[in-house]
């Protein structure tokens, strides 16, 4: 076998045994909670079993591994903001230094997110009293074992990214899959009755999606560049603009924004005037909600489409390496031809987004159940860019050293 | 150690037949690690007889240090040269592709004639690699044959680097000359592996067709003004047009834009003689010398010979410079010393300065650095860095340090940072009555003279940073006493490492010595990475100054708490910066480096090739030239189908055959076996008018001349496809990827060309068979 082949199974083994590990600490419960009434009190909020599914943790129940990719995840996100918003100095830093902004970050989150569970479940905890004082230490301890936790999830992921295939995304896999069935039934507090024609119709809808989707995921418009430093025979040079390039980001993220007033309110518990209208604009079953979820999702598909493309420094850097656009002046003028071009795509591109998070909420209006669709949807579609990623790279991988002159 | 005595009382005939037993163990098949000891004890032995000197503690240690996969970080003057002579030893044992690499030819010949006689002594061979003038190339004088088949090579890395890429280029097995790769010692290892790194060997050629738009273009561009036409950035390393300017060259060329295709070359032109006159600044980034442009290697001011910066840009430096044109060529073969230097399966080096960079040292090649005591402990004093507003106060403030030091008689080297400051300085110098030695690129070749002298009692010498590796300074006797040899820094360089190197020329073995870093804020690494509120403060600085101009006092250091970090500050950011480079060209190579293993061994392949495996190979070729021109022209008209015939399969073929057979045009499906009849047609007559073997020697220099013609085009493509695909490095798309999936695109569009030119040669070649002495001429179309 020849040693990329070779290369490849043991990523791949990496990879499986690191997902084992984790699975398997899917379930490692914390010993100074009691179980059935933390699972009580976390499970009273919906939005965090929906963050929860979309990011690998279970913060329905009280587990080691609770946090899950989340502080991970965001923390990715909010460095790539960084970079974006202060790319000179973000840029002088050593690689070190950088390390240490992404861990400080993800850190910070990952407290915030334990604070989150801790509150909630705070009637949910058995004393464990410090020998010989009246000190409870449940909840420190608590505190510190889940934290330690989500840490120990982050660098599993490093880990994976570094040994195995799929980057740090693969641990969402399992919980993603898994969770699926779950909520086509019931994600949306509303039920989707599973009879065998709903069944069908289901499995006629997913497929056509995924092939939809998994085609429309690598679309992107080729701007053609001239490059006057250089001088290539056989690679014509272009600029991408994907049509989708968020990806699923949207999607893993706006439940959360959605369902957080509604988190809000239901922890508060009073029912003043605005509180009703604030849990109005955030359900998913009334028109006004709806528009504030398709807000939402364009909105995340603009910031994170604007983030990748960053047209103001993209014009500034071909400006600096001589390059160009045919018949647009460097600087100001490629600019706003970028520009221009990003909202074109990002119009289509979020059109997509609406019609996959928008439409199944809007026809769940008349139809019962079918709003479900829309998280479902979305699932399948984080499900696709996943394994997109991890087939390149394995591709990538697999293909490294063969080269045929004759194929 | 404990063998001292042993071999100390062996014969010289016992000792020499050593050597013999120790070749019968290894290939009995013990282990190299095993007969360290004796061997190592048998070459500290034949030193002491043949050289007179014998290997300290120290230098043993280190010997044992560098047998394998390890740096051995030896503070200059320690007797490096020596110490290597163990281990190239012990590797030499095991036959040819044993080398030890230096930084220039000259120590590589000079220590293989002095070292050499201990091997020779020993009964090993030894050559040196490098030729005397430096020069590499066909007509250099090497006997490449005699170096290559000795077992131990004394060479440097540039003449090893083109030596393997021109073994490359050989179309014959008789034209390969380099034996399997076994040990590598390095000389210097970080100037060699670090600094050097990225710079890729470029066997260039080839040229292109030559553009008259380099001079047109650099007289436009000069009646540009700064900040109407064109803008700098804030290090000077980029400029670029403004809207105002492009329009104004449209007007001066008297087009409507310059932005169309049409116009893009001289868009091209343009472009580049903007950049070349406006940030490649002469004596700092080049020099001019016999009518020619060469380049400078920044981290130690030398001259890089036969390299030119590509895509036509060393062309528009050429026409700035109002020096001939030279043709643009492009890059045939290419390798950087990090892929060259990793296909040795044992490496190690030495140096004075590795600690540093140890952690990339051991991600990048998996060398461990181990630093080796000095034989006698350094007492050599570092004084602190004094910083200064401007340069001019800095110059002014070294000079009494440097008169003192010369009215004392005590030796004095000052560096400085490009060749245009040491100029600078040899005449402030002069102006002061003071007589010196001037070292840069342009007096490079007076290099052994000018740092032999420079331990003289009274010497001062004023260099690049080429001063900082090379040949020793000796001191003279009475040097110690007045405080050894006084190292003056005028400018912190791109990385503490060259600035450590400065550093250990004083004080070796021992002596005493002195070291100052004098710094100023114009300096280049503080106008490139310096903090904002630095630059303003030089501005507002050299305002004051101005208004207050004093020429009798003395320039006061700025020592201000905030100052006092800035400089080293500048240089972590220089560094951070080269280290992430470096490694990206290391990823980006990776992807080269497979394309061009798969080449190279199929070249190897084809040169000895039996006739029914080529013309198997040759089958699969004229298959995809065909269905590569079938895809891209499917339903096109009788003319381009008889247009790709006659032009790729056969020259006599008639027209009138397509019009006849008219319906074909229709039926694809029998399109394809209708050339392919066609070709097979051809080849046969082709084959007919040769003797056997010879067709076959014919279709081997077909393949690879196609592959090569091919090869030599994607080299470059892969080459400059490492900027662009820089540029699509936004929005969680790795860059490595990127380059791998492109480069992968391009190998494939290179396969597609090669086939198209193979089957082109291989029909359409014309044979002419010389009757009386059975030789063939072959005219390629």
């Amino acid at each position: 076998m020849s040693s990329n082949k070779r290369l490849f199974f043991r990523r791949l083994a990496y990879t499986l045994a690191v997902i084992a590990v984790y699975q398997l600490g899917q379930h490692v419960y914390l010993p100074m909670v009691n179980i059935t009434a933390a699972q009580r009190a976390l499970s009273g909020v919906p939005f965090f079993r929906l963050i929860a599914m979309t990011t690998g943790g279970q913060m329905g129940v009280p587990m080691l591994l609770s946090l899950g990719m989340r502080p991970y995840m965001t923390a990715m996100i909010l460095v790539q903001a960084v970079q974006t918003v202060a790319a000179d100095s973000y840029g002088q830093l050593s690689f070190k230094q950088q390390g240490y902004i992404a861990r400080g970050i993800t850190l910070a989150l990952a407290v915030v997110q334990v604070v989150e569970m801790l509150v909630v479940m705070r009637q949910a905890f058995i004393p464990i009293w410090l020998p010989g004082t009246r000190i409870d230490l449940a909840v420190p301890i608590a505190f510190v074992l889940l934290l330690a936790g989500g840490m120990f999830t982050t660098w599993l992921a490093d880990e994976n990214t570094q040994h195995g295939i799929g980057g740090t995304v693969v641990l969402i896999l399992p919980s993603l899959i898994a969770s699926m069935p779950l909520l086509l039934q019931n994600g949306l507090g509303v039920s989707f009755p599973l009879t065998l024609v709903h069944l069908w119709w289901t499995a006629g809808i997913s497929a056509a999606f995924f092939l939809i989707m998994a085609y429309l995921n690598q679309a992107e418009l080729r701007i053609p560049l001239q490059r006057t430093l250089t001088d290539i025979t056989y690679a014509p040079s272009y600029m991408p603009i994907r049509l989708l390039p968020a990806g699923a980001m949207p999607f893993m993220f706006s439940a959360a924004f959605f369902a957080f007033p509604a988190f809000f309110t239901a922890t508060t518990g009073a029912r003043a005037g605005w509180q009703k209208v604030l849990v109005t604009w955030t359900s998913f079953n009334t028109w006004q909600g709806i528009t504030t979820y398709a807000v939402i999702v364009i909105g995340l598909g603009y910031a994170f489409g604007m983030m990748n493309l960053q047209p103001v420094q993209e014009a500034k850097g071909m400006r600096k390496a001589g390059d160009y656009i045919l018949n647009v002046h460097p600087g100001d003028e490629t600019e706003a031809f970028l520009m221009h071009q990003f909202w074109v795509m990002s119009f289509y591109g979020n059109t997509v987004l609406l019609l996959i998070g928008v439409l199944p909420l809007v026809i769940g209006l008349w139809i019962p159940g079918a709003a479900n669709f829309s998280q479902f949807l979305g699932m399948i579609y984080i499900l696709i860019s996943i394994v997109d990623m991890i087939n390149q790279q394995a591709g990538a991988l697999w293909n490294k050293d063969r080269y045929d002159l004759f194929a | 150690m404990a063998l001292h005595d042993d071999y100390a009382a062996m014969t010289d005939a016992d000792l020499q037949a050593q050597t013999k037993q120790f070749q019968q163990q290894l290939s009995a098949g013990t282990a190299l690690a095993d007969i360290l000891v004796p061997a190592y004890a048998t070459v500290a032995e034949a030193d002491q007889r043949v050289l007179g000197m014998r290997p300290y503690d120290t230098q043993i240690l280190g010997a044992v240090v560098m047998a394998d996969r390890n740096v051995a970080e030896m503070k200059t003057g320690e007797g490096k040269t020596l110490m290597a002579t163990l281990p190239m030893y012990l590797h030499g044992l095991t036959g040819p592709g044993n080398f030890l690499i230096t930084a220039n030819a000259y120590l590589a010949n000079r220590d293989a004639a002095q070292m050499g006689r201990v091997y020779r002594w020993l009964g090993l061979t030894v050559q040196a690699g490098a030729s005397a003038s430096g020069q590499t190339g066909d007509d250099d004088g090497r006997d490449k044959q005699a170096i290559y088949s000795a077992d131990i090579v004394y060479t440097t890395n540039g003449a090893l680097g083109f030596d393997y890429l021109i073994d490359n280029l050989a179309s014959t097995p008789a034209d390969q000359y380099i034996p399997p790769f076994q040990f590598a010692l390095l000389d210097e290892v970080d100037a060699v592996l670090l600094d050097m790194a990225s710079m890729p060997l470029i066997i260039s050629g080839a040229p292109r067709v030559q553009s008259n738009l380099y001079t047109l273009a650099d007289d436009a561009i000069r009646l540009l003004t700064e900040d109407v036409d064109y803008e700098l950035s804030d290090d000077t390393k980029q400029v670029w047009f403004t809207d105002h300017g492009i329009d104004f060259l449209a007007q001066y060329f008297a087009v409507p834009t310059l932005l169309d295709k049409p116009r893009r070359a001289l868009y091209r032109h343009l472009v580049m003689a903007l950049k070349v006159n406006f940030t490649l600044v002469r004596d700092r980034d080049y020099v001019v010398a016999d009518n020619q442009v060469y380049l400078l290697d920044l981290s130690n001011g030398r001259k890089l010979t036969g390299m030119k910066l590509e895509a036509g840009l060393h062309q528009a430096i050429e026409a700035k410079e109002h020096v001939p044109l030279t043709p643009q060529t492009r890059a045939m073969a290419s390798i950087t010393f990090q892929n060259l230097f990793r296909m040795f399966p044992q490496l190690a080096g030495m140096t004075g300065t590795a600690m540093t960079d140890a952690a990339e040292l051991q991600e990048t090649y998996g060398l461990q650095v181990v630093p080796i005591p000095t034989h006698k402990p350094s007492i050599r004093v570092d004084r602190p860095d004094q910083l200064f507003p401007t340069v001019r106060a800095k110059v002014a403030a070294t000079l009494p340090i440097v008169r003192a030091a010369h009215a004392r008689q005590q030796p004095v080297l000052i560096e400085t940072g490009s060749v245009s400051m040491s100029v600078l300085y040899s005449r402030v110098l002069l102006n002061e009555g003071l007589p010196h030695n001037l070292l840069n690129a342009r007096s490079a070749a007076k290099e052994a003279q000018i740092v032999a002298e420079a331990g003289r009692l009274g010497a001062i010498t004023v260099a690049t940073s080429m001063a900082g590796r090379g040949t020793d300074i000796h001191l003279d006797p009475a040097v110690p006493g007045l405080g050894g040899l006084l190292v003056i820094g005028t400018e912190r360089m791109s990385s503490a490492r060259v600035d450590n190197q400065l550093r250990g020329r004083a004080g070796r073995q021992g002596y005493p010595g002195a070291t100052q870093f004098f710094t100023s804020l114009e300096d280049r690494i503080m106008i490139e990475h310096a903090p904002k509120w630095v630059d303003k403060f030089r501005l507002h600085y050299t305002a004051q100054e101005a208004a207050q101009a004093s020429g009798d006092t003395l320039p006061q250091p700025l020592v201000k708490s905030k100052f006092r970090r800035v400089v080293a500050k500048a240089q972590k950011v220089t560094q951070n910066g080269q280290r992430s480079s470096r490694f990206q060209t290391l990823q980006f190579d990776e992807v080269f480096r497979l394309q061009r293993q798969y080449i190279y061994s199929l070249r190897d392949r084809v040169m000895v090739m039996a006739a029914e495996p080529l013309n198997a190979l040759f089958q699969k070729v004229l298959g995809r030239a065909i269905t590569d021109f079938l895809a891209d022209h499917s339903a096109e008209s009788v003319g381009v189908l008889g247009d790709f015939i006659i032009n790729h399969i056969d020259r006599h073929f008639r027209l009138n055959e397509l019009i006849v057979n008219r319906t074909l045009m229709t039926r694809q499906k029998e399109l394809r076996p209708y050339l392919a009849a066609l070709a097979q047609k051809q080849w046969e007559k082709q084959a007919d008018q040769l003797p056997e073997d010879q067709f076959l020697a014919f279709q081997r220099l077909v393949f690879l001349r196609a592959l090569d013609n091919a090869w030599i085009e994607q080299v470059d493509t892969l080459q400059q496809l490492k900027t662009v695909v820089g540029d699509r490095a936004r929005g969680q798309r790795d860059p490595t990827f990127e380059y791998q999936k492109e480069a992968r695109r391009a190998f494939r569009t290179m396969s597609g060309d090669f086939a198209l030119r193979a089957m082109t040669q291989l029909l359409l070649s014309e044979l002419h068979v010389d009757p009386a002495s059975g030789s063939v001429d072959v005219t390629f179309p």
